[in-house]
């Protein structure tokens, strides 16, 4: 029986194979600033490897498998540029569903391994819910409002939108063709659109709760802070690889007659981004490893992203800087990992919110 | 007020005393015995300073610098203290004398009754006092605890700070005062507790904010002193001891990280000097209190890594490091500790109103017309702004194509150039002002108020060109070229780096060959490529470096200069996309292309010498308004917080971070001050260090500035927006000024290769 280590190893080790036959930096370069953000073609893949099923339960039709098997393909396919639509599919919006308790669920879940659901979770900027109302009508819902941030908004089939009923907040999963549904988008820092979905009076009928106010937000807190950890692997990946670069052009680029990573202060330089990066894995290791139960998954998620996306701001920085003007020019593929990395730092909260939920969980005190 | 030369004097009389008589063997032996008790002795209220070093400071009248000479006292105020503190400081003297001068400063502002009781005695040295600020104590009989009291064991006067901002005196002596000597890891000072009951005291009608001023600033003038002279110390040793068969100052990660410390020790300078001359009210106390922490910041920092530096010996007692180190820490802790003093500053600078009101003035005068009276000049600059700055100037830029963006650039040269102000640098017989320093301060600072256009595309032909012509151009190059700048607009491009010369400029291969054509005519045939020439692709000339003597021994020697037409034919122009968006810089190819030999600048050879004369421009000078208009940046944010408009502003580790930056910028418009101030006494600025602070100065702090605002931004700051086209120094939005953030960390000399210049020829380590 293959151990739970194999099984990390191997999908990361085909996550590379993707990577190294995949478009690479060039495949991000052309699709800069186009919809839907990702090549469909991609999508076929993501399918017919499984992975979009990966935090699918069995009983549910996925593949069952936890964080750290989708966090070790995530951290390197952002390798290759490329962790999009993963993150906001299979794994955020599989794990609202997965963490839904209303008559929507099921069916929708299994349509996720085969790519046939894609479900958007409607947020506003920083995580925050949505300013969305419920009313109930005919035997249904009526929803308004907007939603300012769906990341993977653009190309969803369904939208998870976390509206306010008079009980409380209830998930929907809004197909997106729905009247009633304004889709449009900005693009963020590494050109990728970001979603924002206007709803204007769109009638839902009780099947189409995920999640009933008894379960609502917390299936949604649940499923950021899993998605958190699982972006904090994105920005490990993209941390390795920008280092990699950096130690690369410091051992081919010679000024002075030598090649600049003969340095001291640039190899001094070099081994504290190093170690910040192992520091990063550990605490996404921690997050992996206490990600699990939902006791410990708030702290687990803060500590994760919290790091990893300080690391990876960091290296992105002094990577830029190590390359001297070079690094500054679009041609170079350096910036499109630093415009990843802050893409993917903010995302759901970057290293000075994180740091703010944890004083705000009353941990800071603890 | 005294004049420099004055303290200057005073700096070194005092040290020439305390070399004697506060020298390192004499502080090692007092902490030996303050140790000793430590380890059993007897604590007595005379045991926490030097008894010989107080009698000779009784005896020299140190005391009465700061009194007013009506009080019998020299009258030479805050400034010749601040010398004073700044030398007990740097030797570590163990004397309380920064609270007995602290508590001096302020009895002579009380009533006769309070004054003529202790101020004589702390004059003459009879007794000391300590302060406690802030305490949880008022009313005019006090009972409670006052803990950790700064040289409060040797006191025979406390002056306590009370609730509501009230100062109380009250004798060692008084009844219901019990005074617990608490002897402090720092030897060279000590503290106390005070456990009061029922004492009665004296209300002072001093505010308290006056001794607080005081004590920030006199904390950190000994910080700066200590910092300056533990850095020495480290310098030192890393110049004499050897490993690996070389001094360890040869060791580059070293050299960074003590230039770094060079270069915190200036912020703080920078701080300190801008904190004691501000005069008065809010921005005087939050200025104390932001030079208190910067101060105390940079000595933590650099007496940690002395420490380091020094390996196993900086462990020993026998150094001095320690007593540094334990100062360091103690001052960093003191009165509330830095934490408090960055809120005590962030509380008193928001309401303080940006920048000096003026009359207005109708119409659009001719600002150049008004330089005999800097108000008036204030005001005529601000009146020719408003009329001429065109009205959403940015907003019509925002995406807008490159052409829309180099004729907006032309016509505001043209404004400038009407009313003088493209040029107002240059010296009168270039067709420029010879605007005194005080004119160019005010310029500026009205500039980034008025958030004006920035002539972006002119850099190279108002900064580098006249650089290098003034000095070493023909008269009839000059003659030529800066008329060309002045009187048509002629935009210049620095063809300098190349794709294998980037901070290695002097290994740069573009070849320039002397040839003779036909009626004699002398050229030089250029071959070769140059990158990241900026807006070359506007650029009517170029300045040109390239290698005329591949054989000369030294590769700098075979340099020369040149000024290349850019519609020569052979010369092909690619511009580059920077990762911001913008293509400003730009590939050039140079193939066979001609310069007639007219247009080589200095003699063959003599190019190296020559650039050095433009870096020095670029690397300061350009940076002049940017930290101008970084302030009123910043300014603004304060004020909006000070509205409650700012929502990271209740967290208080953003608001210390901000407020860390925005000392940091004080100090560098402090040093860019002292550096126009250096150019108008010697334009060629020989081998002042001053523009390379300036610049990794800036470029660092810009750098963590726009991060930070970026960060605090989160998604939304990051969401894609049209950008103003042209360059980055007037980006709208924190994610487009980041990215351009790092044009100034490496262009103009990347930091860190300015760092290896700063270690090796500001602080003489070896190369
Ligand atoms: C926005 C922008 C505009 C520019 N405009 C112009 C222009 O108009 N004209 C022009 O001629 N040039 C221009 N430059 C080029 C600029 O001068 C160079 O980028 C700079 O000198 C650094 O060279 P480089 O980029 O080749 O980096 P490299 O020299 O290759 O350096 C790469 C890294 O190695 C480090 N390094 C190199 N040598 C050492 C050393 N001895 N010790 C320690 N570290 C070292 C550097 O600090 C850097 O981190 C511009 C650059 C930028 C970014």
């Amino acid at each position: 029986m293959a151990t739970e280590n194999d099984i990390v190893a191997e999908l990361a080790a085909s996550a590379q194979r993707v990577v190294a036959d995949g478009p690479g930096p060039t495949g991000a370069r052309s699709r800069r600033s186009q919809l839907p953000g990702y090549d469909p073609s991609y999508l076929g893949l993501l399918t017919d490897l499984g992975w979009l099923g990966i935090l699918v339960p069995e009983e549910d039709g996925g593949i069952g498998l936890g964080l750290p098997e989708m966090a070790a393909v995530v951290r390197e396919l952002e390798k290759g540029l490329m962790g999009e639509p993963l993150l906001p599919y299979a794994v955020l919006g599989a794990r609202v569903l997965v963490h839904g308790d209303g008559p929507a669920r099921a069916a929708l879940l299994a349509q996720v391994p085969a790519g046939e659901c894609l479900a958007a979770l409607a947020l506003d900027f920083n995580g925050a819910l949505p300013a969305v109302t419920a009313v109930p009508a005919d035997g249904g819902w009526r929803l308004s409002g907007q939603a300012g941030s769906v990341v993977g908004g653009v190309s969803a089939t369904h939208l998870l939108v976390p509206a306010q009923a008079a009980d409380g907040v209830r998930l929907f999963a809004v197909p997106a063709s729905s009247p009633g549904v304004t889709r449009t988008h900005l693009w963020r820092a590494d050109d990728t659109p970001l979603g924002q979905v206007a709803l204007a009076e769109v009638v839902v009928g009780n099947g189409e709760v995920v999640a009933t106010p008894a379960a609502a937000e917390t299936a949604v807190a649940r499923a950021l802070d899993e998605t958190r950890i699982v972006a904090a692997a994105g920005l490990l990946g993209l941390s390795e690889h920008m280092l990699a670069m950096t130690l690369d052009y410091m051992g081919v680029r010679k000024q002075y007659d030598q090649l600049i990573g003969s340095f001291q202060a640039l190899q001094h330089k070099a081994v504290d981004l190093y170690i910040d990066k192992e520091r990063a894995a550990a605490a996404l290791q921690f997050g992996l490893a206490t990600g699990g139960d939902p006791a410990t998954l708030p702290l687990a998620a803060v500590r994760a992203k919290g790091r990893c996306s300080d690391t990876a701001c960091r290296v992105a920085r002094d990577s830029i800087q190590l390359h001297g003007a070079i690094g500054f020019t679009d041609e170079h593929d350096l910036g499109l990992y630093v415009k990843r990395v802050l893409t993917l730092s903010a995302w759901l909260g970057n290293a000075g919110e994180q740091r703010r939920r944890f004083i705000d969980m009353g941990w800071a005190l603890a | 007020m005294s004049d420099s030369i004055d303290l200057a004097e005073l700096r070194a009389s005092i040290r020439d005393v305390l070399v004697q008589e506060a020298d390192s063997v004499r502080v090692h032996a007092h902490v030996d015995r303050l140790a000793g008790v430590g380890a059993g002795g007897r604590v007595t209220a005379d045991c926490f300073h030097d008894r010989a070093l107080a009698a000779t400071v009784a005896s020299l009248g140190w005391a009465g610098l700061g009194v007013p000479e009506a009080d019998g006292g020299l009258g030479l105020g805050m400034e010749a203290l601040a010398v004073l503190y700044e030398e007990l400081g740097r030797c570590a003297a163990p004397i309380p004398l920064l609270s007995t001068y602290l508590a001096a400063d302020v009895m002579g502002q009380a009533p006769h009754m309070v004054r003529d009781r202790w101020l004589p005695a702390l004059l003459s040295g009879e007794i000391f006092a300590a302060y406690a600020p802030a305490t949880r104590l008022a009313g005019d009989r006090l009972t409670g605890q006052v803990t950790h009291v700064l040289d409060g064991a040797s006191a025979g006067v406390f002056l306590l700070g009370l609730k509501g901002g009230r100062l109380a005196v009250v004798a060692r002596d008084a009844p219901g005062l019990t005074v617990t000597p608490v002897p402090a890891v720092d030897h060279t000072r000590g503290m106390a507790h005070l456990a009061l009951q029922d004492v009665a005291v004296d209300l002072l009608p001093v505010p308290a904010a006056v001794a607080d001023r005081h004590a920030a600033l006199a904390l950190a003038c000994d910080s700066l002193g200590g910092a300056q002279a533990v850095l020495e110390k480290t310098i030192e040793y890393l110049k004499v001891r050897t490993q690996f068969d070389q001094p360890l100052g040869r060791f580059q990660a070293l050299k960074h990280r003590v230039a770094d410390h060079k270069l915190r020790l200036e912020v703080a300078r920078s701080l300190v000097a801008e904190a004691l001359a501000a005069e008065e009210g809010d921005w005087a106390l939050g200025l104390a209190q932001l030079a208190r922490a910067g101060a105390n910041a940079a000595y933590v920092a650099i007496a940690d890594d002395a420490v380091q530096l020094h390996g196993g010996i900086g462990f020993t007692w026998e150094l001095d490091i320690h007593l540094y180190l334990k100062r360091a820490r103690l001052n960093r802790g003191l009165f509330g500790g830095d934490d408090s003093a960055m809120d005590l500053a962030a509380a008193a600078l928001v309401t303080v109103p940006p920048a000096p009101a003026v009359a207005p003035v109708a119409g659009a005068p001719r600002p150049l017309d008004h330089v005999s009276n800097e108000e008036a000049f204030r005001a005529a600059v601000r009146a020719w702004l408003s009329a001429v700055v065109p009205a959403d100037w940015k907003g019509r830029l925002l995406g807008a194509p490159e052409e829309d963006y180099v004729a907006f650039q032309r016509r505001w040269f043209d404004e400038l150039k009407k009313v003088g102000l493209a040029t107002p640098h240059w010296p009168k017989s270039w067709g420029g002002e010879d605007l005194p320093l005080t004119h160019a301060v005010i310029l500026n600072e009205e500039l980034a108020r008025a958030d004006a256009p920035r002539p972006d595309m002119f850099t190279v032909s108002l900064f580098h060109l006249p650089a290098t012509l003034f000095a070493y151009g023909t008269p009839v190059q000059q003659e030529r070229y800066l008329t060309g700048v002045r009187d048509r607009g002629e935009v210049w491009c620095q063809g300098f780096s190349e794709p294998g010369a980037g901070s290695d400029l002097a290994s740069l291969r573009t070849r320039a060959e002397k040839r003779t054509r036909e009626g004699g005519r002398v050229v030089y045939v250029v071959n070769g490529q140059k990158v990241w020439s900026s807006y070359a692709a506007n650029a009517r000339y170029c300045l040109l470096l390239a290698r005329t003597d591949p054989q000369a021994p030294k590769k700098q020697a075979g340099i020369s200069y040149f000024i290349m037409d850019m519609d020569t034919p052979g010369v092909t122009c690619r511009p580059i996309r920077q990762m911001n968006g913008g293509a400003e810089f730009c590939e050039l190819f140079l193939d066979d292309v001609e310069i007639p030999a007219e247009n080589l600048i200095g003699a063959e050879g003599e190019g190296w010498r020559i650039a050095q004369a433009t870096l020095s421009a670029e690397r300061g000078l350009i940076i002049v308004d940017l930290a101008e208009r970084l302030r009123f940046a910043m300014e603004g944010l304060l004020s909006a917080a000070g509205t409650g408009a700012v929502g990271w502003w209740s967290d208080a580790a953003h608001r210390r971070a901000f407020m860390g930056h925005y000392g940091r910028m004080l100090a560098v418009r402090r040093t860019i001050r002292e550096m126009m101030a250096e150019v108008a006494a010697d334009p060629h600025m020989g081998a002042s260090p001053l523009p390379t602070y300036v610049k990794v100065l800036y470029s660092e702090l810009l750098h963590e500035h726009t991060a930070f605002l970026l960060d605090r931004g989160g998604p939304a700051a990051q969401v894609a927006r049209p950008r103003l086209t042209g360059d980055g120094n007037q980006a709208v939005g924190p994610y487009e000024a980041y990215l351009w953030s790092y044009a100034w960390t490496i262009a103009g000399g990347a930091n860190e290769v300015l760092k290896n210049i700063v270690a090796e020829r500001v602080l003489g380590l070896p190369r």
